[in-house]
């Protein structure tokens, strides 16, 4: 993207990228606010590189891989899982169905902890290809080799996979 | 003939290989059962993990994050038009009425005061006119000048500021 005015290039951007940056941080981090920051800052430094280099190549590479940097650092950072459990605690419902909203709220929580027992990098590249980015396109955001993309996600899909039916499992039995 | 690797797999199963390769691992597939459970399987976690995953996805995502993107600069505020305020009919008597106000109480309260100070003259009823005014003035004033005036009978006042000259200075 090679545009004279920075605004305008930022502007198109933003609005080509925003709501798919904020699901993609959302997904990993589980918690509204936290993912408005850190789309906010993404875009900031988006802001700020177009406004000091005026050029950027493949753009969409670049914002994925500022968001995925700030997650990474994020749940690196920070006690992710506590922070997840409680925020999905304190969450209420509003729908009628409430045993229904229940259900899903406990899915949704088993299905967090066996993502937060995945290595950060992997979870973000498992966002990354879930947010229907290519082989190629994961590998520049990341900066991996491309082969290495393939390896990690086949890791990160068995060890989730598994994860999952067994916090399943446990749950099936914990209710007999 | 060596099996396949889970990533080769992996990435034949995401469509991510060349042209060459796809025809290479369709080929041992054709060939190798254990590829193809290997396969199976792959796909399998594959399938949970991608319909697990779309339940973390945000079920509203805001219109902005923040309402002015940094590319673009709040409007500034309208600046406001002093002249304007003047010339609508509501509003241009108030500084006039306000000042009208303040000088009607100031009147009010001199006219109170001066109308009291009159009323807190007791003078003897057999004073005279201009006896009853000297009651004005400062007492020792006029028993200097006029020390003959006995001014006893009279209860002076505090402050007076009306003077009577009838009688002045001789």
């Amino acid at each position: 993207m090679n545009d004279e005015n920075p605004g305008i290039a930022f502007q198109s951007l933003y609005k080509t990228y925003f709501k798919r940056i904020f699901a993609f941080v959302y997904s990993l981090v589980g918690n509204g606010q936290e993912a408005e920051e850190m789309t906010q800052e993404t875009f900031l430094k988006l802001f700020l590189h177009l406004e000091n280099h005026g050029t950027l190549e493949k753009p969409k590479s670049w914002i994925y891989r500022v968001a995925a940097n700030i997650s990474i650092n994020h749940l690196k950072r920070r006690q992710m899982y506590l922070k997840i459990l409680s925020s999905q605690a304190q969450k209420e419902t509003s729908g009628p169905d409430l045993e229904a909203d229940l259900i899903k709220r406990e899915e949704i929580e088993r299905i967090r902890r066996a993502v937060e027992k995945l290595p950060p990098r992997d979870r973000v590249i498992l966002m990354l290809y879930q947010d229907s980015l290519s082989y190629e396109e994961i590998s520049r955001t990341m900066k991996i080799k491309k082969s290495s993309v393939g390896k990690i996600l086949c890791r990160a899909r068995i060890k989730l996979a598994d994860k999952i039916e067994e916090g399943a499992k446990h749950e099936m039995l914990k209710k007999r | 003939m060596r099996c396949l690797k889970k990533d080769d797999l992996t990435a034949y199963l995401d469509e991510e290989l060349s042209g060459n390769e796809i025809r290479r691992v369709a080929g041992h597939l054709e060939v190798c059962r254990r590829c193809r459970e290997k396969l199976e399987y792959i796909r399998n976690a594959a399938n949970i993990v991608a319909g697990k995953l779309e339940l973390l996805r945000p079920e509203t995502i805001p219109d902005k994050v923040f309402i002015y993107p940094p590319g673009e600069t709040a409007r500034p505020a309208p600046a406001r038009r002093i002249k304007r305020v003047f010339r609508t009919s509501i509003r241009l008597p108030v500084p006039a009425f306000s000042l009208l106000i303040i000088l009607f109480i100031f009147m009010s309260v001199i006219l109170v005061r001066q109308h009291r100070q009159l009323s807190r003259l007791q003078a003897p009823a057999a004073a005279t006119p201009q006896q009853a005014a000297l009651f004005l003035v400062g007492s020792s004033y006029f028993q200097k000048v006029t020390p003959e005036i006995d001014l006893s009978g009279f209860e002076p006042i505090r402050q007076p500021r009306i003077f009577v000259t009838g009688g002045g200075k001789q």
